[in-house]
């Protein structure tokens, strides 16, 4: 039995809202105005465009020239798989990583940037709930807590394109072994927190993470119970713990 | 539910980030609020928080752009399931969507793509209908979109094609008194007659919004405000349909929640005038913690 025709004019339209027919062919085959149609191809194509120069907005500057064609070529190779608008973004890093070899203007720091860009968002709309303290027993994790291995420090460069207000000049160096770097969501404020954790921060993760008393923890350290309650106080009033240090 | 038990729920207006802080000033020029559910539904953190706070205070409906009721995908497992759990977490009164396809081959375009008008389509889309409705446990209101291209193969005109969707799928019906201006425009039919010709006791919301005229088309953009001629034609509907639940929509340009309501209550006046005209009004059902509902 052949398809309806409702669903075979539907099929056309997928192609040309894909670019797999060209507006004008499509519109030939439909029988529709072309400048008419030529709206919705323009539409769905700058809905993905238009996500990607919002979520990669420090990308988008440092990859200049390039960025125009690299969003056109990211709609034609990824086609948008989920009903969220900004989950459309979501294979960016990885589509980046694959132009490295043949775009002058991409290298592999801006696929770490692009990674981290995305996790910013991700972790914005993480669906776990970040509890108050007066909801936890004891101390534990927040729950929109990332941990990326990044082959860069992204933080520190983005920290300074922050404070600066422009790009940092010089793009940092590869490091061997990747970089931690921890992104969560504070619980009032909802604000992104994102770090290149230190010892102590990394520290207070392990214990909480392993369910380590205070003793104990400072006895594996060779450190103070002071120490490692300092420790854990600065990973709360960060808002990566969630608890009181007493509660362990 | 039949379009009579619809609940008036007053005059609304979408809730929308940028008003996240300032929603509550305004709170008494407001009686309820549509909750675009894409906003919400895979979100956590403020969005999510804001939209249970906006719940506790004001009855709320549901309103989306990703649904693809016109498909021929099979419904989205995901999307429906997160839009019955979260009717459920808000309490909303019904949820909606538009009359149109948004995917197909597992790609969404996140554009309302229209679907053909013809007696196949019908009945293909009001078995999807129904299929939503009962796998998301609460009524549903198919919205006229607004369309910039007229298929060859159209066995039906527009109004006739909504109207045997809604009476098949046995639904309520969302009109967009801006689309009908809109698509009126672009396509050349008489918008009053296109109001005359749909089922109005099935209408149970209507949306308002403004929109951008360009040299050959005018684009429903939810940018800018209402125009009279559509206000003109809102009045024309209510005075046929009796009071139903409005909502201003404005999604680009967002203005200041202050002109939002300012618009807002225009909107209010004009309904209100054929209502007390035609001693059609009703009260509009409020939440129960809404201090307005004890006065």
């Amino acid at each position: 039995m052949s398809e309806p025709g409702f669903v075979q004019a539907m099929k056309t339209m997928h192609a040309v809202l894909r670019g797999d027919v060209s507006v004008t062919d499509g519109a030939q085959a439909l029988g529709v105005a072309e400048d008419r149609l030529g709206i919705y191809s323009d539409f769905v194509r700058g809905h993905v465009t238009g996500i990607l120069d919002k979520m990669y907005p420090r990308v988008r500057e440092l990859t200049g020239a390039a960025w125009p064609e690299l969003k056109q070529a990211y709609f034609r190779a990824v086609p948008s798989a989920h009903w969220e608008l900004n989950a459309c973004a979501s294979g960016f890093p990885e589509f980046l990583d694959a132009q490295v070899a043949t775009v002058d203007d991409v290298e592999p720091f801006h696929v770490a940037l692009a990674q981290f860009e995305w996790e910013e968002f991700a972790v914005y709309m993480a669906e776990a709930d970040v509890p108050t303290a007066a909801e936890v027993s004891g101390l534990t994790l927040n729950p929109t807590l990332s941990l990326l291995s990044l082959p860069y420090p992204v933080v520190p460069f983005v920290m300074a394109w922050d404070e600066q207000g422009a790009p940092p000049a010089d793009i940092p160096e590869r490091v061997e072994g990747g970089v931690v770097t921890i992104l969560f969501r504070r619980g009032e404020s909802h604000r992104i927190a994102f770090y290149q954790p230190g010892a102590d921060m990394l520290f207070a993760i392990r214990v909480v993470y392993e369910g380590i008393s205070v003793a104990d923890a400072a006895q594996r350290t060779n450190e103070t119970e002071d120490r490692v309650v300092s420790a854990l106080n600065q990973a709360i009033t960060s808002g990566l713990l969630i608890g009181s240090a007493t509660g362990l | 539910m039949a379009a009579t038990e619809c609940p008036f729920l007053g005059y609304g207006v979408g809730l929308r980030r940028d008003h996240f802080d300032s929603l509550w000033d305004h709170a008494d020029s407001v009686d309820f609020f549509e909750v675009l559910c894409e906003n919400v539904m895979g979100f956590g953190g403020r969005p999510r928080e804001v939209a249970r706070q906006v719940a506790s205070r004001f009855p709320t409906v549901l309103h989306g752009v990703a649904l693809s009721i016109g498909s021929f995908d099979p419904l989205n497992d995901d999307y429906v399931t997160r839009l019955g759990a979260l009717g459920r977490e808000l309490g909303a009164h019904w949820f909606s969507d538009h009359l149109c396809f948004s995917s197909a081959h597992g790609v969404d375009y996140h554009d309302l793509i229209p679907v053909p008008f013809t007696d196949e389509a019908v009945k293909h889309v009001a078995g999807r209908i129904r299929e939503a409705t009962e796998r998301v446990e609460l009524p549903f209101a198919l919205e006229n979109p607004s369309y910039y291209i007229e298929y060859e193969i159209n066995a039906l005109d527009e109004a006739s094609f909504l109207t045997q969707i809604v009476e098949e799928a046995d639904c309520q019906l969302l009109l967009d008194v801006n689309n009908v201006f809109v698509n009126a425009s672009n396509h050349g039919y008489d918008p009053y007659a296109f109001i005359d010709a749909l089922p109005h006791e099935r209408v149970c919301q209507i949306h308002m919004a403004g929109h951008d005229v360009q040299p050959n088309v005018i684009i429903d953009t939810h940018g800018a405000p209402v125009v009279d001629e559509v206000l003109d034609l809102y009045r024309y509907t209510i005075e046929r349909t009796g009071p139903v639940s409005t909502l201003l929509e404005w999604d680009h340009n967002i203005p200041d929640m202050a002109v939002l309501v300012d618009e807002l209550a225009r909107i209010r006046a004009a309904g209100e005038a054929v209502t007390q005209a035609k001693g059609t009004a009703v009260p509009i059902v409020r939440h129960t913690s809404d201090p307005r509902s004890a006065r």
